[in-house]
């Protein structure tokens, strides 16, 4: 049992989408639970890709490559998963601020929390404050995380703070940003808990304000 | 000197009789806030140039060639722009601007080059590349038949000739090569995370790509310096963010280095020795590959990333460097203005090969007051480690 895991595992590493499907078909005919499959096969293998990513061993082609190899192998194990084996670490809602288009970034991270167990609301590019607020209260939402590429549009990231207050859920919802201008210390000066350098520290990020808000 | 043979002086790290006098450019919601706040208004803005469109401060000629940047330049007394020949370098014939999707708030549209760009109406942000013509090998085959064919025919303006007799008695730098380069180019091909896969996914075209962007560039080029001699070339590539390189020093190596050492090995038998390279982000772990792929010049060394063109040069000695000014010193205050300037300028301009500038476009959040202070400031340091100095 354990031979298939690995070799799962290593073909998301490696970001070999033919292989990842193959190995886990081969580890369904095994009789191997679906939820051991993703659990201790694909996540690995996206946990060691992001470990690689973290130390500048990997770079984004990598991600991309990795994370849609996950992606066809959970789709692939996706019949065979009860609601039960799935067990999400927490909802996340996602897009780029107000004014701002760049959603490289963004997708990135996207990639990185659903390969990593979180349930990821989209909304895109351009989202207003209001819409981030209305999407976080719709879906319970533990974490906001948004990106801004320019100096112009980072200054909006304090009005999603306000509309969650608006909306009643700021003291329940964690704000993590990103993006090229944005640091830990701009996050640090307008309130918001968490800040992330890219898609793989992301996944950490978000891990540690599940912590926090426990 | 004229600024031509101060530029080649310092640009090849021999003494210029004075420093240049020069920037990197503007964005259009930077000059139109300067205007608000006190710079002369001459010429003024075209309509049309939004809050996130890019002033160069040069002559770039492809495929808008407008002076924009001429009241800055004007007021502060820049020296002579540098003059890029306005050879279309990309796809002929172009590809019709129109919108392709209209989505109400934002809309995609199809420029020149054939990439599909996001934008939002109404408001000026930097456009997103989301994807291009170059799909599969099938349609790379068909792109490069039509738009890249390696001839000169309409990809030079119907006053060539004259602009030949102009530049052969010109006082100002020459360059060639607009926004496009190795990584760069295949950007506006395809898409930013296309391409990225691509590698993975074909690399037996991203080969072809390369190899074929540089034996066409070598063909223009080669068509253009026959009939001038050219101070330096351009590659584009902004193939770095904050957190290093898009894609591997290893993949670097693998894809890009060939058309690099390939084209520049041709520049060196015409005499061009200048090969400057434009990317922001963190470039360290990819300057050693430019180097060997010939690269002589980098450019602008965005400090927020991490850049420090005083460990770059100390790093590599006889790279040269132009830009590395950090813009939020200069939108933070007269303070931080002159920690900058006091800690990079002089050491860089003791040592050679280095143009000072702000690290990329000045941005919105530079005062036109800030501004005019860092310019007096660093012209004072200019002539403090100057021979001589004519503008006072």
């Amino acid at each position: 049992m354990p031979d298939h895991l690995k070799k799962i595992a290593e073909a998301v590493k490696n970001g070999d989408e033919k292989l990842t499907v193959q190995a886990v078909g081969e580890a369904l005919k095994a009789k191997i639970a679906a939820a051991e499959i993703l659990g201790r096969g694909l996540v690995p293998g996206i946990q060691a890709l992001g470990q690689l990513f973290k130390d500048g061993q990997a770079y984004l082609p990598e991600i991309l490559v990795s994370a849609r190899a996950m992606r066809s192998g959970t789709e692939k194990l996706q019949p065979h998963l009860a609601a039960s084996d799935v067990k999400k670490k927490g909802t996340v809602v996602i897009g780029t601020v107000e004014g701002d288009m760049h959603d490289i970034g963004k997708n990135l991270v996207k990639m990185m929390l659903e390969s990593n167990g979180y349930d990821v609301h989209d909304l895109g590019v351009d989202v207003s404050a209001d819409a981030f607020a209305a999407e976080a209260k719709a879906t319970k939402a533990n974490i906001v995380a948004t990106s801004a590429l320019l100096t112009t549009t980072m200054t909006i990231i304090p009005a999603i703070a306000k509309a969650l207050e608006t909306v009643g859920v700021r003291r329940k919802v964690k704000i993590m940003i990103g993006g090229a201008p944005i640091t830990r210390q701009f996050a640090d000066e307008i309130g918001v808990e968490g800040y992330a350098d890219d898609c793989a520290s992301a996944v950490d990020e978000a891990d540690r304000l599940m912590k926090l808000a426990a | 000197m004229n600024t031509r043979e101060r530029f080649l002086a310092t640009m090849k790290f021999e003494e210029p009789d004075r420093h240049l006098v020069w920037e990197f450019g503007y964005w259009g919601g930077t000059v139109r806030r300067w205007y608000r706040e006190g710079l002369p208004r001459v010429r003024g803005l075209c309509d049309d140039i939004g809050e996130g469109t890019g002033l160069f401060n040069e002559y770039a000629g492809i495929p808008r060639n407008r002076d924009t940047s001429l009241d800055i330049h004007h007021y502060f007394k820049m020296d002579p722009y540098l003059v890029r020949v306005p050879l279309n370098i990309g796809a002929y014939p172009p590809f019709e601007s129109k919108v392709i999707e209209d989505h109400g708030e934002w809309y995609i549209w199809q420029e020149w080059d054939g990439s599909l760009r996001k934008e939002i109406k109404n408001r000026s942000t930097l456009p997103t590349i989301m994807g291009g013509p170059v799909k599969d090998r099938e349609s790379w085959e068909r792109y490069k038949a039509e738009r890249l064919r390696p001839s000169l025919k309409g990809r030079l303006p119907d006053n060539w000739s004259q602009l030949v007799k102009e530049y052969k008695k010109r006082d100002y730098p020459l360059g060639l090569g607009q926004t496009h380069g190795f990584f760069g180019t295949p950007r506006y091909l395809m898409g930013v995370e296309e391409l990225l896969t691509k590698y993975y996914d074909d690399p037996d075209m991203m080969r072809d790509i390369n190899n074929y962007l540089a034996d066409f560039w070598i063909a223009l080029y080669d068509g253009v310096l026959r009939e001038v001699e050219v101070d330096t070339v351009f590659i584009w590539e902004d193939m770095c963010y904050k957190g290093g390189p898009l894609i591997s020093p290893a993949m670097f190596r693998e894809f890009i280095l060939p058309g690099y050492k390939k084209l520049t090995s041709f520049l060196r038998d015409h005499g061009i020795t200048l090969v400057q390279v434009d990317s922001d982000g963190d470039v360290w772990k990819l300057i050693p590959l430019w180097v060997e792929g010939g690269v002589t010049v980098l450019y602008p060394f965005e400090v927020a990333a991490g850049m420090d063109v005083v460990e770059v040069r100390k790093a590599f000695p006889r790279l040269a460097i132009s830009g590395g000014i950090d813009k939020r010193a200069v939108a933070e205050g007269r303070a931080a203005i002159d920690r900058e300037l006091e800690y990079r300028v002089p050491f860089m301009l003791e040592s050679g090969g280095y143009i000072p500038t702000i690290d990329h476009m000045v941005s919105m959040d530079v005062s036109f007051e800030n501004f005019k202070y860092y310019r007096e400031k660093l012209n004072q340091i200019l002539k403090k480690h100057s021979k001589s100095w004519d503008r006072d």
